[in-house]
Protein backbone atom coordinates (compact mmCIF):
# COMPACT_ATOMS: atom_id res chain seq x y z
CA UNK A 1 0.00 0.00 0.00
CA UNK A 2 1.32 3.43 -0.81
CA UNK A 3 2.69 5.57 2.31
CA UNK A 4 0.42 8.60 1.90
CA UNK A 5 -3.11 6.48 1.52
CA UNK A 6 -1.90 4.27 4.77
CA UNK A 7 -1.56 7.85 6.45
CA UNK A 8 -4.96 9.17 4.91
CA UNK A 9 -6.08 5.82 6.61
CA UNK A 10 -4.68 6.29 9.90
CA UNK A 11 -6.03 10.32 9.85
CA UNK A 12 -9.17 9.29 9.31
CA UNK A 13 -9.59 6.60 12.11
CA UNK A 14 -7.80 9.17 14.39
CA UNK A 15 -10.39 12.19 13.77
CA UNK A 16 -13.25 9.64 13.96
CA UNK A 17 -12.10 8.94 17.62
CA UNK A 18 -11.72 12.01 18.53
CA UNK A 19 -15.05 13.25 16.51
CA UNK A 20 -17.11 10.35 18.49
CA UNK A 21 -18.72 11.73 21.43
CA UNK A 22 -17.79 15.13 20.96
CA UNK A 23 -19.39 15.76 16.85
CA UNK A 24 -20.85 12.56 16.25
CA UNK A 25 -23.32 10.24 19.72
CA UNK A 26 -23.63 13.30 21.84
CA UNK A 27 -24.03 12.66 25.59
CA UNK A 28 -24.04 8.94 25.82
CA UNK A 29 -20.71 8.79 27.12
CA UNK A 30 -18.55 5.70 26.87
CA UNK A 31 -20.04 2.84 28.55
CA UNK A 32 -18.04 2.02 31.96
CA UNK A 33 -16.85 -1.50 31.33
CA UNK A 34 -15.39 -0.03 28.18
CA UNK A 35 -14.08 2.63 30.32
CA UNK A 36 -12.30 0.12 32.52
CA UNK A 37 -10.60 -1.42 29.60
CA UNK A 38 -9.40 1.56 28.08
CA UNK A 39 -7.81 2.93 31.03
CA UNK A 40 -5.18 -0.28 30.77
CA UNK A 41 -4.26 0.74 27.07
CA UNK A 42 -1.46 2.66 27.55
CA UNK A 43 0.67 1.00 30.00
CA UNK A 44 -0.02 -2.17 27.66
CA UNK A 45 0.66 -0.56 24.49
CA UNK A 46 3.78 1.22 24.96
CA UNK A 47 6.08 -1.58 26.49
CA UNK A 48 5.05 -4.05 23.53
CA UNK A 49 6.48 -1.15 21.41
CA UNK A 50 9.65 -0.35 22.52
CA UNK A 51 10.36 -3.64 24.20
CA UNK A 52 11.99 -5.19 21.49
CA UNK A 53 13.58 -2.21 20.07
CA UNK A 54 15.34 -2.33 23.25
CA UNK A 55 16.64 -6.25 23.80
CA UNK A 56 16.80 -7.19 19.75
CA UNK A 57 19.30 -6.10 17.41
CA UNK A 58 17.80 -7.25 13.67
CA UNK A 59 15.27 -9.68 15.18
CA UNK A 60 17.60 -11.39 17.70
CA UNK A 61 17.71 -11.22 21.26
CA UNK A 62 21.03 -9.19 22.03
CA UNK A 63 21.59 -7.30 25.30
CA UNK A 64 25.06 -6.46 24.41
CA UNK A 65 24.19 -3.67 21.78
CA UNK A 66 24.56 -0.02 22.50
CA UNK A 67 20.92 0.38 22.78
CA UNK A 68 19.84 -2.57 25.74
CA UNK A 69 22.43 0.08 28.40
CA UNK A 70 21.07 2.87 26.97
CA UNK A 71 17.71 2.36 27.23
CA UNK A 72 18.27 0.85 31.03
CA UNK A 73 19.41 4.84 31.57
CA UNK A 74 16.88 6.41 29.84
CA UNK A 75 14.05 3.85 31.93
CA UNK A 76 15.68 5.30 34.74
CA UNK A 77 15.63 8.73 33.79
CA UNK A 78 11.95 8.66 32.52
CA UNK A 79 10.68 7.28 35.97
CA UNK A 80 12.69 9.72 37.66
CA UNK A 81 11.83 13.34 35.60
CA UNK A 82 8.72 12.28 33.53
CA UNK A 83 10.04 14.63 30.89
CA UNK A 84 10.11 13.58 27.08
CA UNK A 85 12.92 15.76 26.36
CA UNK A 86 15.30 14.98 28.98
CA UNK A 87 14.50 11.04 28.21
CA UNK A 88 15.07 11.46 24.88
CA UNK A 89 18.62 13.41 25.51
CA UNK A 90 20.28 11.02 27.93
CA UNK A 91 19.11 8.16 25.99
CA UNK A 92 20.89 9.47 22.61
CA UNK A 93 24.02 10.42 24.52
CA UNK A 94 24.13 7.16 26.14
CA UNK A 95 23.16 5.60 22.94
CA UNK A 96 26.46 7.70 21.65
CA UNK A 97 28.88 6.65 24.71
CA UNK A 98 28.02 2.90 24.55
CA UNK A 99 28.26 2.78 21.15
CA UNK A 100 31.99 3.94 21.41
CA UNK A 101 32.78 1.54 24.40
CA UNK A 102 30.96 -1.61 23.06
CA UNK B 1 2.63 24.92 27.88
CA UNK B 2 3.36 24.17 23.97
CA UNK B 3 7.53 23.94 25.06
CA UNK B 4 6.63 19.54 25.35
CA UNK B 5 5.79 19.51 22.22
CA UNK B 6 8.42 20.29 20.12
CA UNK B 7 10.83 17.61 21.19
CA UNK B 8 8.50 15.62 20.30
CA UNK B 9 7.39 17.14 16.68
CA UNK B 10 10.84 17.05 15.99
CA UNK B 11 11.54 13.56 16.49
CA UNK B 12 8.37 12.42 14.83
CA UNK B 13 10.16 14.73 11.25
CA UNK B 14 13.35 13.71 11.96
CA UNK B 15 12.56 9.50 12.24
CA UNK B 16 9.73 9.51 9.45
CA UNK B 17 11.91 12.14 6.61
CA UNK B 18 14.39 8.42 5.83
CA UNK B 19 11.29 6.44 6.23
CA UNK B 20 8.74 8.05 3.98
CA UNK B 21 10.89 11.28 2.63
CA UNK B 22 9.95 14.86 3.50
CA UNK B 23 6.36 15.19 2.05
CA UNK B 24 4.91 12.65 3.74
CA UNK B 25 6.94 13.21 6.33
CA UNK B 26 4.96 17.07 7.02
CA UNK B 27 1.96 15.31 5.83
CA UNK B 28 1.67 12.75 8.35
CA UNK B 29 2.01 15.81 10.85
CA UNK B 30 -0.45 17.51 9.24
CA UNK B 31 -3.30 14.70 8.72
CA UNK B 32 -2.64 12.93 11.88
CA UNK B 33 -1.79 15.19 14.63
CA UNK B 34 -1.13 12.38 17.01
CA UNK B 35 3.16 12.05 17.58
CA UNK B 36 2.78 8.14 19.10
CA UNK B 37 0.65 6.77 16.92
CA UNK B 38 3.13 8.58 13.94
CA UNK B 39 5.85 7.09 15.77
CA UNK B 40 4.79 3.63 15.49
CA UNK B 41 3.92 3.80 12.02
CA UNK B 42 7.18 5.03 10.82
CA UNK B 43 8.71 1.95 13.56
CA UNK B 44 6.46 -0.37 11.76
CA UNK B 45 6.90 1.01 8.39
CA UNK B 46 10.76 0.02 8.84
CA UNK B 47 9.76 -3.21 10.15
CA UNK B 48 8.15 -4.26 7.11
CA UNK B 49 4.97 -4.93 9.06
CA UNK B 50 1.51 -5.01 7.18
CA UNK B 51 -0.79 -2.14 6.74
CA UNK B 52 -3.59 -4.05 8.49
CA UNK B 53 -1.15 -4.51 11.95
CA UNK B 54 0.38 -0.83 11.36
CA UNK B 55 -3.22 0.91 11.49
CA UNK B 56 -4.64 -1.10 14.17
CA UNK B 57 -1.46 -0.13 16.34
CA UNK B 58 -2.06 3.64 15.84
CA UNK B 59 -5.86 3.22 16.60
CA UNK B 60 -5.06 1.34 19.89
CA UNK B 61 -2.71 4.05 20.40
CA UNK B 62 -4.96 6.68 19.67
CA UNK B 63 -8.39 5.22 21.60
CA UNK B 64 -7.72 7.68 24.49
CA UNK B 65 -9.24 10.45 22.07
CA UNK B 66 -12.44 8.21 22.32
CA UNK B 67 -11.89 9.45 26.21
CA UNK B 68 -11.01 12.76 25.67
CA UNK B 69 -13.91 13.41 23.21
CA UNK B 70 -16.39 11.67 25.41
CA UNK B 71 -15.06 14.01 28.98
CA UNK B 72 -15.32 17.40 26.73
CA UNK B 73 -18.57 16.81 25.01
CA UNK B 74 -20.70 18.55 27.90
CA UNK B 75 -18.57 21.74 27.61
CA UNK B 76 -18.36 21.53 23.68
CA UNK B 77 -22.49 20.99 22.60
CA UNK B 78 -23.10 24.57 22.47
CA UNK B 79 -21.26 25.04 19.28
CA UNK B 80 -22.48 24.07 15.88
CA UNK B 81 -21.82 20.51 14.65
CA UNK B 82 -19.50 21.59 11.86
CA UNK B 83 -17.67 23.58 14.34
CA UNK B 84 -17.56 20.49 17.12
CA UNK B 85 -15.98 18.54 13.94
CA UNK B 86 -13.19 20.96 13.28
CA UNK B 87 -12.59 21.31 17.14
CA UNK B 88 -12.15 17.20 17.40
CA UNK B 89 -9.46 17.46 14.34
CA UNK B 90 -7.57 19.38 16.59
CA UNK B 91 -7.99 17.12 20.21
CA UNK B 92 -4.82 16.65 20.69
CA UNK B 93 -3.27 15.00 24.39
CA UNK B 94 -2.12 19.16 25.40
CA UNK B 95 -5.47 20.80 24.35
CA UNK B 96 -7.23 18.00 26.02
CA UNK B 97 -5.63 18.16 29.44
CA UNK B 98 -5.22 22.47 29.06
CA UNK B 99 -8.90 22.95 28.14
CA UNK B 100 -10.41 20.24 30.09
CA UNK B 101 -8.80 22.60 33.07
CA UNK B 102 -10.42 25.31 32.62
CA UNK B 103 -13.85 24.19 31.50
CA UNK B 104 -13.71 22.39 34.85
CA UNK B 105 -12.42 25.41 36.96
CA UNK B 106 -14.73 28.44 34.81
CA UNK B 107 -18.02 26.72 33.77
CA UNK B 108 -18.95 29.47 31.64
CA UNK B 109 -19.33 27.62 28.73
CA UNK B 110 -20.43 30.46 26.07
CA UNK B 111 -16.94 31.42 25.68
CA UNK B 112 -15.75 27.64 25.45
CA UNK B 113 -15.15 27.30 21.78
CA UNK B 114 -13.51 30.30 21.77
CA UNK B 115 -11.09 28.95 24.38
CA UNK B 116 -10.53 26.35 22.73
CA UNK B 117 -9.53 27.51 19.68
CA UNK B 118 -7.13 30.16 21.29
CA UNK B 119 -5.57 26.82 22.80
CA UNK B 120 -5.25 25.07 18.81
CA UNK B 121 -3.55 28.12 17.86
CA UNK B 122 -0.34 28.18 19.42
CA UNK B 123 -0.30 24.22 19.95
CA UNK B 124 -0.75 23.13 16.29
CA UNK B 125 1.52 25.89 15.01
CA UNK B 126 4.69 24.72 17.49
CA UNK B 127 3.11 21.21 16.32
CA UNK B 128 3.88 21.74 12.68
CA UNK B 129 6.80 23.56 12.63
CA UNK B 130 8.90 21.81 14.90
CA UNK B 131 7.48 18.50 12.22
CA UNK B 132 8.54 20.97 9.68
CA UNK B 133 12.05 21.62 11.47
CA UNK B 134 12.47 17.79 12.09
CA UNK B 135 11.91 17.27 8.26
CA UNK B 136 14.48 19.55 7.25
CA UNK B 137 17.53 18.15 10.18
CA UNK B 138 16.52 14.16 9.16
CA UNK B 139 17.52 14.91 6.21
CA UNK B 140 20.51 16.09 6.86
CA UNK B 141 21.44 14.24 10.09
CA UNK B 142 24.01 10.80 9.19
CA UNK B 143 22.08 7.77 10.12
CA UNK B 144 25.54 6.98 12.10
CA UNK B 145 24.10 9.29 15.28
CA UNK B 146 21.55 6.57 15.52
CA UNK B 147 18.60 8.68 15.82
CA UNK B 148 16.15 6.57 14.92
CA UNK B 149 16.58 4.92 18.66
CA UNK B 150 15.13 8.16 19.66
CA UNK B 151 11.62 6.62 18.96
CA UNK B 152 11.44 3.43 21.63
CA UNK B 153 13.23 6.41 23.98
CA UNK B 154 9.52 8.51 23.31
CA UNK B 155 7.61 5.39 24.32
CA UNK B 156 9.70 5.05 27.41
CA UNK B 157 9.38 8.69 28.12
CA UNK B 158 5.42 8.20 28.09
CA UNK B 159 4.75 4.82 29.26
CA UNK B 160 5.40 6.44 33.76
CA UNK B 161 2.61 8.82 33.33
CA UNK B 162 0.20 6.30 32.05
CA UNK B 163 1.56 3.64 35.45
CA UNK B 164 -0.21 5.11 38.19
CA UNK B 165 -0.96 2.01 40.62
CA UNK B 166 -0.69 -1.66 41.03
CA UNK B 167 -2.69 -2.79 38.25
CA UNK B 168 -1.53 -0.43 35.26
CA UNK B 169 2.27 -2.04 36.84
CA UNK B 170 1.36 -5.12 36.29
CA UNK B 171 -0.24 -4.08 32.53
CA UNK B 172 2.82 -2.93 31.89
CA UNK B 173 5.44 -5.45 33.09
CA UNK B 174 2.97 -7.71 31.52
CA UNK B 175 2.61 -6.62 27.86
CA UNK B 176 6.57 -6.26 27.83
CA UNK B 177 7.22 -10.11 28.37
CA UNK B 178 4.77 -10.72 26.34
CA UNK B 179 5.79 -8.75 23.32
CA UNK B 180 9.36 -10.24 23.82
CA UNK B 181 7.57 -14.53 24.06
CA UNK B 182 5.28 -13.13 21.29
CA UNK B 183 8.14 -11.47 18.91
CA UNK B 184 8.49 -14.63 16.43
CA UNK B 185 4.27 -14.38 15.47
CA UNK B 186 3.96 -13.27 12.05
CA UNK B 187 3.08 -9.40 10.75
CA UNK B 188 3.96 -8.40 14.20
CA UNK B 189 1.17 -9.83 16.06
CA UNK B 190 3.28 -9.93 18.80
CA UNK B 191 1.85 -6.32 19.28
CA UNK B 192 -1.79 -7.03 19.89
CA UNK B 193 -0.88 -10.29 21.66
CA UNK B 194 0.99 -8.13 24.12
CA UNK B 195 -1.17 -5.48 24.42
CA UNK B 196 -4.43 -7.58 24.80
CA UNK B 197 -2.49 -9.79 27.37
CA UNK B 198 -1.59 -6.70 29.49
CA UNK B 199 -4.89 -5.11 29.29
CA UNK B 200 -6.73 -8.17 30.86
CA UNK B 201 -4.04 -8.84 33.27
CA UNK B 202 -4.20 -5.30 34.52
CA UNK B 203 -8.35 -5.54 34.59
CA UNK B 204 -8.14 -8.69 36.68
CA UNK B 205 -5.38 -7.23 38.84
CA UNK B 206 -7.63 -4.35 39.57
CA UNK B 207 -10.80 -6.25 40.24
CA UNK B 208 -9.13 -8.71 42.41
CA UNK B 209 -8.15 -5.38 44.58
CA UNK B 210 -11.24 -3.63 44.44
Amino acid sequence: MPDALLIVLIALGTFALRASFIAILGENGVPKRLRRGLRFVPAAVLPALFINQIVRTDGQINLASPQFPAALVALVIAARTRSILWTIVTGLVAQAVFMKVL
Amino acid sequence: MAVGIVPFGLIVGITAEPVVGSAHAVFMSAVIVAGASQLSTIQLLTDDATWVIILMTAMVINVRFLLYSASLEPHLRRTTRIARFAMSFFLVDQIYALSLSSFTNHPNRRHAAWYYWGLVTPVFTVWMSSSVMGVVLGARVPDSWGLGFAVPLVFIALVFPAITDKATRASALVAAIVGILAFSLPFNLFLPVAALSGIAVGMSVEARNA
